[in-house]
């Protein structure tokens, strides 16, 4: 997945961090990491 | 002894009473913490989850769905190194296995799995709570149907002695929505 696929599939409005009940959106360094993690994301079967 | 149940108009011993108390005190498993999974979320975090009165915990995760089929991985408090994973899988249409595992890494990975009709993960975690290096077990079960997923179990430790209470489970690649995550201690007894 590149970057701006990412992006567009996982727009930064549209991801969140829950802790316990408290649901929130990211920060910008939050959701830079979890852009990442989608880009270099090796999945296993 | 056993769980005492009652008839209409029975009258209820004390013995008795204290019987059933003790019974529900002394079950193997007692639940610590239930958390609903919200619409979206790349990480749970669940705090207050270990504590002093269990040394091992099982944690469960069942119904939702995420937005892929991917592992579900998880950190103990905000420690993001140290994890060790050996991971065994075994594909169901009988292709090769594969094992890639996590040395000394940043997280625990393949300790369940997200997918479109729901989210699976069942670990056991030995001492987290305690000043002692944490051990983890955990099945995983691909049920996406892709070509070359299957099942296998994930058994791991974190090389520190801090003494956590809070874990925090994120999907590999994308989001969860809905499902429950339930804590259960298991009695030291």
């Amino acid at each position: 997945m590149t970057y701006e696929e990412a992006v567009a599939m996982y727009p930064q409005d549209e991801v969140f961090i829950q802790v316990d009940d408290e649901v929130r959106t990211m920060t910008d360094e939050e959701y830079a990491e979890f852009i990442n993690q989608q880009i270099n994301d090796q999945p296993i079967l | 002894m056993p769980l005492t149940t009652y008839t209409a108009g029975e009258v209820l011993t004390a013995s008795s009473l204290n019987a059933n108390f003790s019974f529900a005190a002394n079950s193997a498993l007692a639940l610590v913490k239930t958390q609903t999974i919200g619409s979206a979320v790349a990480s749970v975090e669940v705090t207050g989850a270990f504590s002093a009165t269990y040394e091992n915990y099982l944690i469960t995760v069942s119904g939702g769905a995420g937005s892929a089929g991917t592992q579900i991985r998880m950190i103990l408090g905000a420690t993001v190194a140290g994890y060790y994973i050996s991971f065994y899988n075994a594909p169901f249409d009988g292709s090769a296995a594969s094992g890639p595992a996590v040395n000394n890494g940043a997280i625990w990975n393949a300790i369940g799995f997200s997918g479109a009709n729901g989210i699976n993960m069942a670990a056991t975690l030995q001492s987290p709570q305690l000043a002692k290096i944490t051990y983890i077990s955990a099945p995983y079960v691909n049920s996406s149907g892709a070509a070359g997923a299957g099942a296998g179990q994930s058994n791991g430790y974190l090389n520190n002695t801090t003494q956590y209470t809070a874990f925090t489970i994120s999907p590999s690649s994308g989001t969860l929505t809905g499902g429950t995550i339930r804590v259960y201690g298991y009695q030291n007894s």
